[in-house]
């Protein structure tokens, strides 16, 4: 409720809110339970995990510095939402995902001992806004002493960092979602393994090539010098990347959506042009207004292009 | 670990944590040699109910204090609520109507008794659903506006007050509400547009056969009609100088008078003016020293001066008087009209605009230093905005009326003579002593007081909240006003930003030289889907 409610604005009361907060509780209740479920085993700790640890850190870090600036001008729905997305987004989606051990498998001890603390330290950040909630899993991680609560408890500190692993972890978060992405698009279920080209930049940071290995369920990540013929393209700023599909999908069935997709886009480009050579409307709309059709434009312009060389490599 | 169960359950968790957290007292807060961080609660109405306004205002409130407390601080909320006297006394009157008892019949004892059996029943629901929500509230340093400590100072204030020159008694127009009878501040008044009629009454010209046409929502108030008022520019009257008109059905002769006041375009051009029921009518009587003339009861209905219509309800009259007038032929028209009506925000009732003896504040020399305060961020507000709306109110300050015609609340402590004296003090024996010194040939004795029967407006004990629940006004130094006082932030709501802010900062100055908080958080309005209010 407080989220949708910054300082002197009229709040619109929906029941929705209720479901959200209840919603929020039962996705730390369940990371919570996902966490304490695992095994302990005396095995080395992977280097993905250790990566994920020091980017949380740091995440948590900037978001702490963020939310003391939150509190000091008193924009209290602005907090909540940026501690909501800590938890949710970067905590859940993101960190338990790449440290989770395989199914069955038992999780090393570094690494659940450094989740405790982070977990500890989150529901430290949310205490103020849910207070019930974090005593009881402040209680539940770990065995406490007589009179330790978290309600008494200081809040975790902060440190001037100048780390580059936040913006850096950005970028692989991105090739995830691209890779993901075409997951989607291509109905290729994730259980099925993929190889990954990258065409190799002087850039190119490599830290993170495990964690995309381990969130894309990939064979391989390979750094190749030219393109990579026969495979699907993707571009991540101005990484270029290839993915094989090979016999992942069905080639007959990929050609008639990539045509039908090519029909779409030129038929939007004769639109898109018949307005933009239309007098009326260059000498009457605002420019905000033209320039964004000439985006669109030159975006399906790009688009037609791509496909067109998919569906060559692909007859 | 098999123990976590599968499903969050909030109810027994809730009741869990909260329990250990009262048991191990960790809300509870002393001053100690950290920082400390005090905020005071906005102190809800004693009898009332939690609505969402509350729940959010307080959810703030908790976050604020949680994170306080875990940023090292000494962190202390103090709880507590309003007697809240207009909304109470209005609840106690219905009950006891209900049993068949009129208040009228009963004593202010009696009538009092009743009223705390009432807050010993119902007071503190509230509190108890705050800790639901799980208000981390030091609950031992709980305050009553009506308890006797708090009682004291505001009654000290007054006393202080008073003897700085700064409260009087004066004759004013007040907004009268007829059901709950008593005044109420202009803030209290809600205005909402309303159908109604204008009419055009035809009043004789004394010795001749012409007439003056006026225009009136309220015809019922022409039997306390002292004049007619034209422009002195407008050519269509400029021959009746010196000349008198009479009032239609009552046939009493009243003089035509000249003021820039009349808008010429509205209705005719010339206004009935009836100083005792109209504030525009009273100031413009006041400046051509004309009669007042009031025809009301204090419940609505027509006195002595309403003639043949005493008794009558004023709405009755109205359709009445109008019979009447049609029938005497001294109706020119009627004409359907909007307008706005001023209605009492507790009852509902339409206000009387009504002259009544009460006491005053004077506000203009307080509420400077106060705006100052505010203009040069030395108390910012969140949002900024309200500043407008602080400034806007704090230049056209008004004397604030202190008085109200109930019983539940600060009794004013002042004492009237046998010879029409007054004397204010805190207690009778105090009184009794000031009217001695002051005619010591009269030789009083405590039976010749009489105390005032009107009590204080409740802002004039909420105003003092963040000095009084520490006891600042009767102890100035004690250890718990010197650490917690001036308090961190207060959150509260927009409408009560002039009611209860600006005079708690006026307070502060006067009494602790003092801002009484650095930061004003101001909640928005919690509106459901179809954008109504959820409070009240």
């Amino acid at each position: 409720m407080l989220m949708a409610s910054p300082a002197g604005n009229d709040l619109l009361f929906d029941e929705n809110y209720c479901e959200q907060g209840r919603n929020f509780s039962n996705k730390i209740w369940n990371a919570l339970r996902l966490v304490k479920g695992w095994e302990i085993a005396d095995i080395e700790q992977p280097q993905h995990s250790k990566i994920a640890i020091n980017w949380f850190k740091e995440k948590l870090n900037e978001t702490l510095i963020e939310l003391e600036d939150d509190f000091s001008k008193y924009r209290l729905s602005e907090s909540l939402m940026r501690a909501y997305k800590l938890v949710w987004d970067d905590f859940c989606s993101w960190y338990l995902e790449i440290i989770k051990p395989q199914y069955q498998k038992p999780i090393d001890k570094e690494t659940l001992n450094q989740t405790i603390i982070i977990f500890e330290d989150l529901m430290k950040v949310l205490h103020p806004f849910m207070p019930f909630l974090t005593e009881e899993i402040y209680h539940i991680l770990k065995e406490r002493q007589e009179d330790d609560y978290i309600m008494l408890a200081q809040m975790p500190k902060t440190n001037e960092s100048k780390s580059t692993i936040i913006s850096d972890f950005a970028f692989a978060q991105e090739k995830i979602s691209g890779i993901r992405q075409v997951r989607n698009e291509k109905n290729i279920a994730q259980k099925i393994d993929l190889e990954l080209y990258i065409k190799e930049t002087e850039s190119e940071n490599k830290e993170f090539d495990g964690i995309i290995t381990k969130l894309c369920n990939l064979s391989t990540i390979e750094y190749i010098k030219d393109k990579k013929e026969g495979a699907l393209s993707l571009m991540v700023g101005t990484t270029e990347m290839y993915i094989p599909l090979g016999d992942t999908i069905n080639k007959e069935e990929e050609i008639k959506k990539l045509e039908a997709d090519l029909k779409y886009l030129e038929g939007f480009k004769i639109s898109v042009n018949k307005k933009l050579s239309n007098e009326k409307f260059v000498g009457g709309a605002p420019q905000q207004v033209i320039d964004n059709e000439k985006k669109k434009l030159s975006d399906a312009e790009q688009k037609i292009v791509s496909i067109t060389e998919q569906l060559k490599s692909l007859v | 670990m098999s123990e976590i169960a599968t499903k969050y359950e909030p109810k027994l968790i809730e009741d869990k944590w909260y329990k250990e957290w009262m048991d191990k007292n960790l809300f509870h807060s002393e001053p100690d040699e950290r920082e400390p961080y005090c905020i005071v609660i906005p102190p809800p109405n004693v009898t009332g109910i939690l609505h969402m306004g509350h729940m959010l205002n307080n959810t703030i409130q908790d976050v604020l204090v949680r994170r306080a407390r875990m940023e090292g601080k000494n962190a202390c909320w103090v709880p507590g609520t309003d007697h809240a006297s207009i909304a109470t006394e209005a609840k106690v009157v219905a009950k006891l109507r209900e049993e068949g008892i009129e208040k009228k019949d009963l004593t202010r004892e009696e009538f009092l008794e009743h009223a705390w059996e009432w807050k010993e029943k119902h007071g503190g629901i509230i509190l108890e659903q705050l800790k639901k929500l799980g208000a981390s509230c030091d609950w031992e340093r709980t305050r009553f506006t009506m308890e006797e400590a708090l009682y004291e100072s505001v009654i000290d204030v007054f006393c202080d007050l008073y003897n700085k020159g700064l409260i009087y008694r004066g004759i004013r127009m007040v907004n009268w509400d007829p059901q709950a009878l008593t005044a109420l501040s202009d803030e209290e008044v809600i205005f909402k547009e309303q159908n109604s009629k204008l009419y055009y009454l035809k009043y004789k010209i004394e010795g001749e056969d012409e007439f003056v046409i006026v225009a009136t929502t309220r015809p019922e108030t022409i039997l306390g009609d002292t004049a007619v008022c034209v422009h002195p520019e407008d050519k269509r009257y400029s021959h009746l100088k010196g000349k008198n008109v009479i009032i239609p059905i009552i046939n009493r002769v009243v003089p035509i008078i000249f003021d820039e006041y009349v808008d010429k375009e509205f209705g005719t051009g010339a206004l009935k003016i009836t100083p005792a029921h109209d504030i525009n009518d009273y100031t413009l009587g006041l400046k051509h020293k004309l009669d007042s003339i009031d025809i009301f009861n204090d419940n609505g209905t027509l006195n002595e001066h309403g003639l043949q219509y005493s008794g009558m309800d004023r709405f009755a009259c109205r359709k009445k008087i109008c019979k009447d007038i049609e029938e005497a032929d001294l109706m020119h028209k009627i004409e359907d009209y909007i307008n706005k009506i001023g209605c009492s925000e507790r009852t509902d009732a339409i206000i009387e605009p009504k002259l009544s003896v009460q006491w005053f504040l004077k506000m203009e020399d307080l509420a400077k230093p106060a705006l100052e305060l505010v203009e040069n961020d030395t108390i910012k507000f969140h949002p900024a905005k309200f500043k407008n709306t602080y400034r806007h109110w704090m230049e056209n300050v008004k004397d604030w009326c202190i008085s109200r015609q109930l019983w539940w609340g600060q009794r004013i402590p002042a004492y009237y003579l046998p010879n029409r004296e007054i004397v204010v003090g805190k207690t009778k024996e105090e009184a009794l002593k000031l009217a001695q010194d002051k005619f010591p040939n009269q030789n009083y004795t405590i039976n010749d007081l009489k105390q005032d029967e009107d009590v204080l407006d409740t802002w004039f004990s909420s105003w003092l909240w963040p000095i009084s629940v520490f006891d600042g006004i009767r102890y100035p130094d004690n250890k718990d006003i010197k650490y917690y006082y001036p308090t961190n932030d207060l959150v509260t709501a927009p409408e009560i930003l002039f009611f209860w802010v600006a005079r708690m900062i006026i307070a502060g100055e006067e009494y602790r030289n003092e801002i009484p908080f650095k930061n004003v958080y101001l909640t928005g309005i919690v509106r459901d889907k179809l954008g109504r209010k959820m409070s009240k």
